[in-house]
């Protein structure tokens, strides 16, 4: 542990409000399910507050709004009183809880994002990467050759698999979450599928005479 | 597909990346540290490459960020009946 780490660490472990909400959720009787309440209801806002900041993309009304922070609390209080003993002090406790009902908001608004999207996929955005945009004339020479190696380098080096997830998350802009529901997966797998499709993109770039950093527009 | 479109973000893999699981199990500690003015790159040097390059992650660590900010610290003896649920 670097010594920073350490002070972090030291430093969160005199927090008072976490040893509270530790002792509680491994209390016993009144004093356990007065802590539950308590931190399902300081969740719920939680949930509330980060389904309304991520909400201006999906269209979803109130309703499904509140149902969404709903079953998001409820899992991540689930998931908290299971992995209660794992909190090491290494921040404030409500830090370390407030990631697990984050993470089933993220999760759950993904299953909604189809409903709005599906008809809009588009499994050809890869065909229209922007070429031309920079400023000079040599800089837009250097981006067309650039965008042509690796709208071929999609085509032909990646598998099927790495295109239809680079062409998903990287082009299209679908939400990681949604798009690891719809191929069964969990989010760290998806990741690593879209990790390794970058990694051979970058070496058929480079191979083609293309190193980061790659050329964009000033202007844009 | 937008104009914003970037190949240095959308290739971005840095070799440091420990994936999202990996930074799930850190990204509290890195949140309380960049909170607290304790530089986290240099501490958690994967988790800044992670959240760099995987847009779901980036997210939960923006709404993270935003929660400890604005309902935290809390107490469970504190009283937290939404005001305007």
């Amino acid at each position: 542990m670097t010594r920073a780490r350490a002070r972090l660490s030291v430093e969160a472990q005199r927090d008072d409000a976490s040893i509270a909400w530790v002792n509680g959720l491994q209390a016993t009787g009144s004093a356990h399910e007065e802590c539950v309440v308590a931190l399902h209801a300081l969740l719920l806002r939680v949930a509330r507050h980060e389904v309304a900041r991520r909400a201006g993309s999906l269209q979803l009304g109130g309703p499904e709004l509140e149902d969404v922070a709903q079953q998001a609390t409820d899992d991540a209080i689930m998931a908290i009183r299971r992995r209660v003993t794992e909190f090491r002090g290494e921040s404030r406790f409500t830090t370390w809880a407030f990631r697990f009902v984050i993470f089933e908001v993220s999760t759950k608004m993904g299953r909604h994002f189809w409903r709005e999207r599906r008809a809009v996929w588009d499994e050809d955005a890869w065909e229209r990467l922007p070429s031309g945009l920079a400023d000079s004339p040599e800089l837009r020479v250097e981006q067309r050759e650039l965008f042509s190696t690796l709208r071929r380098a999609i085509d032909v080096d990646l598998t099927p698999l790495q295109r239809r997830v680079f062409v998903a998350i990287a082009l299209n802009e679908v939400p990681m979450d949604a798009f690891a529901r719809e191929l069964g997966v969990n989010r760290n797998a998806l990741y690593k599928t879209l990790f390794d499709a970058r990694r051979k993109l970058r070496t058929s770039l480079l191979a083609a005479g293309h190193s980061r950093p790659y050329p964009i527009s000033a202007t844009r | 597909m937008t104009d914003e479109w970037n190949p240095n973000v959308e290739l971005a893999a840095s070799p440091n990346d420990p994936g999202c699981e990996a930074v799930f199990r850190q990204q509290h500690e890195y949140v309380d540290a960049l909170l607290a003015s304790a530089e986290p790159s240099q501490v958690y040097p994967g988790v800044e490459s992670h959240l760099l390059s995987c847009p779901a992650c980036r997210e939960d660590y923006l709404g993270l960020i935003d929660a400890a900010e604005r309902f935290a610290p809390a107490h469970p003896a504190d009283s937290f009946a939404d005001p305007d649920p």
